[in-house]
């Protein structure tokens, strides 16, 4: 509480600090104009007295006029990105000054962690993304536009829902069963949870720093371990009030649809399900009605439903962004105000986000405050078609590919989308629901209200001596609302819950205080040196309270009926943690010739107890600029610079529960976790004398007081090399990470009362490479073209795992019956690799002894152990180790769930106004488990009136007896996990194209607009693929030991775009 | 001046350091067994968690009856393709029903374990409650570790609670040990724990039912060299012990006896009629000793119902829970669906048919079908008895019309359900799909008698007029011809006895242990092949034959390898496996 106070103590010496007004001063004045290279204006440059504390800076003209008292002062004039002019003042004509624009790469500031650096000084890896190419397209957060812009950052989604989170990976995942995302730092304020990112506008964005390396992520201490993505906002910029306006519209559409049997085919289908005498009987497909007898050439071109076509819909987007900055050198502002609107491609989904910021920085002399605010709101409608049930059956693609495109000639064809079920299913073991009907009528609502407070206070108290003081306090509020009327899968009157309503609300608290001191001095010019220490306290509280009601009796009410059904589930939970950091870095450089920096942290964490409560996080590195020592001066003209960096650090991950440490009681009513679960703890439930509610408390888990960090070691060499006056960027990087002391859901001796505990144990090597190359190929008055290509390599292998174990076997999730270990995580191969067996192909005919009825296999060729009876046409599968059947000891791996390597390739052209950007971005060598096909190629179980691919079309039949898709058949060897559905998901993707034009500036200023471009844009309008799903970027229910599970994701969209952006 | 600015900024920093001594501890929002255990209500709270893993699915819930216990020849799986389990012979050491089974009789022995060590933390509670609450608590952790022996032979044996991540390893105790703290643990217990005249309902524990558990444990330790014959193993009894542990099972079954707090009903059926209704012995004579309690329809959070009569029973072939008009309705209206996963063999039909017995044969085997109108949703329309078995005078049941089959369909009578469990009974509604409140019963006093009567068989080396009467009373209640004076010797008399049991407690999770224990497991379910190639049976269900060509390695369970994977203490499976 104390340090709480502290913190609302320091905000209000900054608040009170903030109405310090400034005094201005007169004499007499030079005047002048600020030009570029090319001769236009530069507005907004700093222009000051040498050694003077007169400011002042040029208009959107780039005219200025400042006091000046001799005519011996000397005028220095500064603007990011252009080398600083000093000039003698000119009192005798206006001045015209040019400024040239600084080699940009070299300069680049680096955010790097408390402390910001040029590139030129970096020892670490630590990479910029190139916002400005990123925001080509409009979208709802950066992340979504991050993907094959920056080396060694992966980022995908998990499928392509409008406001899903991306998956972002930094150079390999460390953690087996833990989150593998980077901490995010915004402002200074780490914050550990992805959706962080669609809270920030990324128009609002001005810089994205990736650390990668552990000398830049262990400042970060034990969160940085998985990288570290720092968000810097926009700041005031000085000059007059600058207004921009940046808006988008445009279309989405579904990618690709999967071609599904049209109503000859399906019917010729079931024609091998269903027995003859049912299918020309009078409900089936062939009867003989008022003398007709239907036959299956009847069904060639009638009237049929594609499901699809009807659940998927051109969807609009929109984004508003509204800008404005301005103010003086000492006290400048900023605000923005965005709105983003986004309709899935899935009828009745939509994602929508408004935000606003508000930035103010005052400059007094050594004083420099800061002050943002920043809220924002996502609301999200439609729930994910891939995660949300125990039965994939209840996933909506289930329903959309397996719905029937026809009826029997007894049953009206429109029956099939005015009722809610389709009358001939089964519905006691399938549970198809109409598609239409039930995503029309869900109502599922998610919001997030984001608020955040950020201030610092920083005083320069002897040259070189800052302390900043900073502060901040985020809300994160979310709460989601969920009705199912009778109309909808889960409420109509089939359902178990009938109408019912769920509303949960949650909130994250968090607050942050900093303290940073640092001191930049050099001797003689030749030492150069720059130290920061700091401490830093971070706290967070959590609730969460969720409730149910069903049957609910008068739907029309919606949520506000909720209150007249049923109690059903009551969930309330409180949590909180804190954290106490010390951190310290030095930097020294001799010469800008070599480089050393050594960090440390020290983080103290309320999830962890006694001695392991502290971690140690340390790292060291070493630069080189090898092309300013002498014998490298012949070279300069062609090797401009050049520079070798190593590092080794220790970083950390806490991705633990704050209470893991402790044991738990619980009152447990329900069992924990999947059905699959065979480490969820049994729930206490004993009902005597009939009382349902009699429920036990149980031990749920076991204390582990010496729970500590996972901590991961990091060598990394690298080497930056500019050619040609830095038309040509390389850089180069090599690392190896060992994460160990795993914090692992381990499981646990059975015979002990538990199944799994979090415990450090384990170990994960990580190895990779990244190449990164700039080039600027043309540059000249009327034309630019310049080239990105980035590609990164990352080998990740398990080195050690529970306590004897050799392997760890995990099971995708998609559905009940589809149980068994599909994923394994061995010693000495990557995690994440896909399990199961290896497909050869069907039975063939000559494999059998035939008597004239019936066909036996014949004695020597292996069967699957659990069918006495396997006929031809049936799978078949690998006996790897030859014992004569198929049986579980003849499962391996099947496929890898991560890439070899990813990348992104983009060119941007300009030509006079127009610009051109085109970015490619891939992944190679990852495999995709596409469970789809175990359900709809192969018939499931012969399931009638189950509609399947088009591709199940040519499965072996006696007359297509080559074929190596399974016949129709109710063998169980259809549904095991092997090579037969593991597709190549390696792509490569048109994912962003961009022309614009920019009006001239001519014209513009008849209408007062200092700017204006128009522009037209498209995202991903083409993938290079093999595989047959929706998307290749796909990996429902997430995770690092399960990668790359399709079954029932939302499909992609393709979108054009336009757009227009006005500065006035 | 710098210096002054320089030590000021330090001893802010200093001072925010030095305030934050106590601002990592937090301390959970969560129940921990530290801040436990205060009053009675948590001892009792407590005390259901240990109780509660016998009503879960994978135990008596389900599973264990129909997958892990009906691997016997009584029983067999009535479907195409058979399941991964004992029951179907194609179990192994990663079966999902016996490591569950395993896991879950380990989480029970650990909360028995928690309850022990913290029953006295405060004293202030009534010693009596204390030693009741210990008492049930000692019992059923003997009762899990019963089961483990029954099922494993040598398992690990842990009397305390696990409390830590680390160490837990542990090597398989041989079973003698165990069963020496069972039996410790249960006479310590049975002082303790209520009578079955002080408690209503028969979910709990009682001296009658730790007593009669006890003689079980007693007869099958008894038997344990014939199992360890059949699988090769060295055998751990004596010729003395096994008459002792007989003399035990018949002392201990006798005092239930003699309490005179227990009876048989009838009819027989009775007793599962209540089981089906939510209720206890509902004529008053507590035949029934022990059940595990299920109960609703999982309407609510909590997950107190099970699935007997479901999955191991008798209901109807089409589901009306969810059509709205049929939902709420008990009885015929609403028979409840079933899955009828257990049939019963043709080896139990005619052990039935030869006795002449309808009373128990035509309640534990199905005895009709259901009849349908043929539109949806296939409203019932009456029952329809198999050749023979529509009970004379019959017509109609709650309105509904009784029909026989034609005698050209005799065969149906031998390919029929296990129908102890019968849904249209349920009283709760609405009625679910899967989840049923039915109960199961683990100990009935048809069962004290027939352990009364083959112990004493047993010592006396030929059956007494004790034996006589206790099996007689069991013959008696079921109308079939009783024995005394049939000058039995004690190899005939143990026949009949063996026999007995199979008629009255098929479908119940016994047999197969009962088998095992009388070394006849490997040799009864071979000799089932004769009956699949037999009458009916060869047509429709010659797929059965697999589920009995076991090898005596299903003596045993397998150790699982949820276990094995990570305890390396294990190096040896039991033989076979």
């Amino acid at each position: 509480m104390k340090n709480l106070k502290i913190s609302i103590l320091l905000i209000t010496i900054l608040l009170s600090l903030f109405s310090i007004s400034l005094l201005a001063q007169k004499s007499s004045m030079v005047t002048g104009r600020v030009v570029d290279e090319k001769g236009e204006p530069l507005p907004g440059v700093n222009i000051k007295i040498k050694n003077q504390a007169n400011v002042t800076i040029s208009d959107n003209d780039g005219k200025f006029g400042l006091v000046v008292t001799g005519s011996s002062d000397i005028l220095v004039f500064s603007y990011i990105g252009y080398t600083a002019v000093e000039m003698k003042a000119d009192r005798s004509k206006p001045m015209v000054v040019v400024m040239k624009e600084e080699p940009k790469t070299l300069n680049e500031v680096m955010v790097i962690g408390y402390q910001d650096i040029k590139k030129r000084d970096l020892t670490g890896s630590v990479a910029k993304a190139n916002i400005e190419e990123m925001l080509k397209v409009p979208v709802a957060s950066f992340d979504q536009a991050l993907a094959g812009r920056v080396a060694g950052v992966n980022v995908s989604s998990s499928e392509g829902i409008p406001g899903g989170t991306m998956n972002i990976v930094i150079r390999g995942k460390n953690s087996l069963t833990q989150e593998n995302t980077p901490l995010y730092v915004i402002d200074g304020f780490p914050v550990e949870d992805p959706t962080i990112g669609s809270s920030i506008n990324p128009n609002d964005i001005e810089s994205i720093d990736i650390l990668k390396d552990a000398s830049a992520t262990a400042i970060y201490g034990a969160r940085g371990a998985n990288g570290v993505i720092i968000i810097s906002t926009k700041k005031g910029k000085v000059g007059d009030l600058t207004i921009n306006y940046d808006g988008n519209s445009g279309v989405q559409r579904v990618t690709r649809k999967i071609p599904m049997m049209d109503a000859y085919e399906f019917v010729r289908l079931q024609t091998e399900i269903w027995t003859s005498a049912d299918m020309t009987g009078p409900n089936g497909y062939l009867p003989t009605i008022n003398g007709k007898t239907y036959t299956l050439d009847d069904y060639r071109n009638i009237e049929q439903y594609n499901w699809q076509d009807m659940i998927f819909q051109d969807a609009l987007q929109q984004s508003h962004n509204l800008s404005l900055t301005g103010g003086t050198a000492g006290n400048r502002y900023n605000a923005s105000f965005s709105y983003f609107d986004q309709d899935g491609v899935v009828i009745n989904s939509n994602y929508n986000k408004i935000q606003g910021r508000l930035g103010t920085n005052i400059r007094r002399n050594k004083l420099n405050i800061n002050l943002a605010i920043n809220y924002s709101k996502t609301t999200q409608f439609g729930s994910s078609p891939s995660q949300s049930s125990y039965s994939g059956m209840n996933n909506l693609f289930y329903s959309v590919w397996g719905y029937r495109p026809v009826t029997q000639p007894s049953v009206p064809l429109s029956t099939l989308l005015d009722n809610p079920t389709d009358e001939s299913v089964d519905r006691l073991n399938d549970y198809r629901f109409n598609p239409i009907m039930s995503l029309k009528n869900e109502y599922n609502k998610r919001t997030t209200e984001y608020n955040q407070f950020n201030g610092f206070i920083e005083r320069e108290f002897i040259k070189g001596l800052k302390l900043k003081i900073s502060g901040g306090y985020t809300i994160d509020g979310r709460r989601g609302e969920v009705f199912n009327n009778s109309k909808t899968r889960y409420g109509a009157t089939i359902s178990n819950d009938k109408v019912n309503a769920t509303f949960w609300t949650s909130k994250r608290n968090t607050w942050l205080n900093e303290n940073i001191l640092t001191y930049q001095t050099n001797f003689n010019k030749k030492h150069f040196i720059n130290a920061m220490v700091g401490l830093t306290m971070q706290e967070s509280n959590y609730e969460y309270y969720s409730m149910k009601t069903i049957y609910i009796p008068n739907e029309s009410l919606g949520m506000a009926g909720m209150s007249q059904g049923t109690p059903n589930n009551l969930v309330s939970s409180r949590s909180e943690w804190s954290m106490i950091s010390y951190l310290g870095r030095f930097n020294y450089n001799y010469l800008s010739k070599y480089y050393a920096t050594v960090s440390f942290r020290a983080d103290g964490s309320s999830k962890f107890v006694a001695d392991n409560r502290f971690g140690y996080f340390p790292s060291f590195s070493l630069a080189w600029n090898f092309t300013e020592e002498n014998f490298m001066r012949p070279l300069k003209s062609i090797l401009n610079s050049g520079k070798l960096r190593a590092s080794w650090g220790l970083t950390g991950n806490n991705r633990v529960g704050e209470y893991d440490t402790y044991a738990q009681l619980m009152i447990l009513k329900a069992t924990q976790g999947d059905y699959s679960s065979s480490t969820g703890i049994t729930h206490g439930v004993y009902p005597f004398n009939n009382n349902v509610s009699n429920a036990g408390a149980v031990p749920y888990s076991l204390p582990n007081k010496d729970l500590k960090w996972e901590s991961t070691g990091q060598t990394n060499i690298g080497i930056d090399l500019s050619f040609l006056e830095d038309k040509i960027n390389i850089t180069l990087d090599w690392y190896n990470k060992i994460t160990s002391n795993l914090l692992l859901q381990a499981t646990l001796v059975p015979s002990s009362g538990y199944g799994s505990a979090m415990k450090n144990i384990g170990k994960v090597e990580n190895q990779g490479i990244e190449f990164t190359i700039n080039t600027t190929n043309v540059k000249n008055k009327n034309f630019t073209w310049t080239t990105d290509f980035n590609i990164s390599f990352n080998y990740n292998k398990v080195l050690g795992l529970s306590e004897n174990q050799t392997a760890m076997l995990t099971n995708g999730y998609f559905d009940q019956n589809f149980t068994s270990p599909n994923y394994i995580a061995k010693l000495h191969y990557p995690m994440g690799m896909m399990y199961g067996y290896i497909y050869e192909g069907t039975y063939k005919l000559d494999e059998f002894d035939f008597d004239g009825t019936n066909y036996t296999l014949k004695s020597g060729i292996p069967h699957y152990t659990a069918e006495n009876n396997t006929q031809p046409g049936y799978p078949k599968y690998a006996d790897l180790n030859g014992d004569g059947v198929v049986d579980s000891n003849d499962q391996t791996f099947i496929g890898r769930g991560d890439p070899l390597h990813i990348g992104g390739f983009s060119n941007t052209f300009i030509y006079k106004n127009f610009d051109l950007s085109i970015f490619f971005q891939w992944s190679y060598g990852n495999d995709i488990l596409n469970a789809n096909r175990l359900i709809f190629e192969t018939g499931y179980n012969k399931r009638k009136d189950l509609n399947q691919y088009a591709s199940f079309i040519n499965r072996w039949t006696f007359e297509n007896p080559n074929s190596n898709i399974p016949r129709v058949s109710t063998s169980s060897s259809n549904l095991l996990f092997s090579t037969r559905i593991i597709e190549d998901g390696s792509y490569l993707r048109l994912k962003t194209l961009s022309i614009g034009y920019s009006i001239s500036a001519k014209l513009l200023n008849k209408v007062k607009i200092n700017k204006a471009r128009i522009s037209l844009s498209g995202q991903n309008l083409f993938t290079i693929t093999n595989y047959s799903g929706y998307d290749p970027e796909v990996s429902i229910r997430n995770s690092a030991l399960t990668p790359g599970l399709d079954f029932s994701s939302y499909p992609r969209a393709k979108s054009v775009n336009m757009g227009v952006n006005l500065s006035f | 001046m710098k210096k002054i600015k320089i030590i000021s900024i330090l001893s802010v920093l200093v001072f925010l350091s030095v305030s934050c001594s106590d601002f990592l501890d937090k301390e959970p929002y969560t129940l921990t067994p530290e801040t436990y255990f205060n009053n009675e209500t948590e001892l009792e709270t407590f005390l259901t968690g240990v109780y509660s893993p016998l009503m879960q699915e994978f135990f008596y819930g389900n599973y264990y009856p129909l997958y892990n216990a009906g691997g016997d020849d009584l029983t067999f799986y009535q479907r195409s393709s058979p399941a991964t389990s004992i029951l179907c012979a194609n179990a192994n050491s990663s079966n999902t029903y016996l490591n569950t089974f395993w896991k879950i009789l380990y989480e029970g022995i650990n909360r028995a374990n928690i309850l022990l060590e913290n029953v006295d933390n405060n004293t202030n509670i009534s010693q009596a409650t204390r030693d009741r609450i210990r008492g049930e608590a000692l019992f059923l952790r003997a009762f899990y570790y019963f089961h483990l022996v029954e099922g494993w032979g040598d398992v690990p044996f842990r009397l305390k609670s696990t409390k830590s991540v680390y160490g837990l390893d542990a090597e398989r105790t041989p079973k003698q040990i165990i069963y020496d703290q069972i039996i410790k643990d249960i006479t310590t217990a049975i002082p303790y724990l209520y009578t079955s005249a002080n408690i209503p309902y028969t979910g709990r524990v009682t001296q009658s039912a730790a007593k009669g558990i006890l003689a079980r444990i007693y007869l099958f330790r008894a038997g344990e060299n014939n199992r360890d014959s059949e699988v090769g193993n060295p055998l751990t009894n004596t010729s003395d012990s096994i008459l002792a542990y007989y003399r035990h099972a018949k002392q201990w079954a006798l005092e239930v006896k003699e309490s005179g707090l227990h009876g048989l009903v009838n009819p027989y059926k009775q007793v599962f009629i209540d089981m089906c209704q939510d209720k206890y012995n509902s004529t008053g004579i507590r035949e029934s000793i022990w059940e595990v309690e299920e109960a609703g329809n999982r309407s609510t959070t909590e997950q107190a119902a099970g699935r007997i009569g479901n999955t191991l029973g008798f209901g109807s072939t089409n589901d009306y829970s969810t059509v709205p008009a049929y939902q709420n309705l008990t009885g015929m209206a609403n028979p409840g669906y079933s899955y009828k996963f257990a049939y019963a063999s043709l080896k139990l039909y005619e052990m039935y048919e030869s006795e002449g017995d309808t009373a128990r044969g035509d309640w534990s085997i199905a005895n009709y079908e259901y009849t349908y109108d043929t539109n949806a949703p296939k409203a019932v329309t009456g029952r329809k008895y198999y050749y023979g078995k529509l009970p004379a005078g019959l017509t109609s049941v709650e309105g509904y019309p009784c029909t026989e089959e034609a005698a050209s369909t005799s065969n149906k009578n031998k390919t029929r359900c296990a129908a102890k469990y019968r849904r249209e009974l349920e009283v709760v509604t609405p009625k679910n799909k899967n989840y049923t409140p039915i109960n199961f019963p683990i100990l009935r006093y048809s069962d004290i008698l027939l352990m009364i009567a083959e112990a004493d068989n047993e010592i006396n080396a030929s059956p007494t007029e004790l034996a006589y009467d206790c099996l007689d009373e069991v013959r008696n209640r079921a109308h079939i011809t009783p024995l005394k004076g049939s000058n039995l010797t004690k190899d005939q008399f143990r026949e009949v006895i063996k026999k007995e049991r199979a008629m009255e407690f098929c479908f119940e999770a016994t047999r197969r242990w009962d088998l095992i224990r009388w070394g006849d497991f490997y040799k009864n379910m071979i000799n089932m092949q004769g009956y699949v190639t037999k009458d009916a049976w060869s047509n429709n269900y010659k797929y059965a034959a697999n589920y009995y060509q076991v090898s005596p390695a299903y003596n045993y369970y397998p150790i699982p390898d949820i276990e094995t994977s990570v305890n390396k203490k294990i190096t040896k499976n039991n033989p076979g496996w």
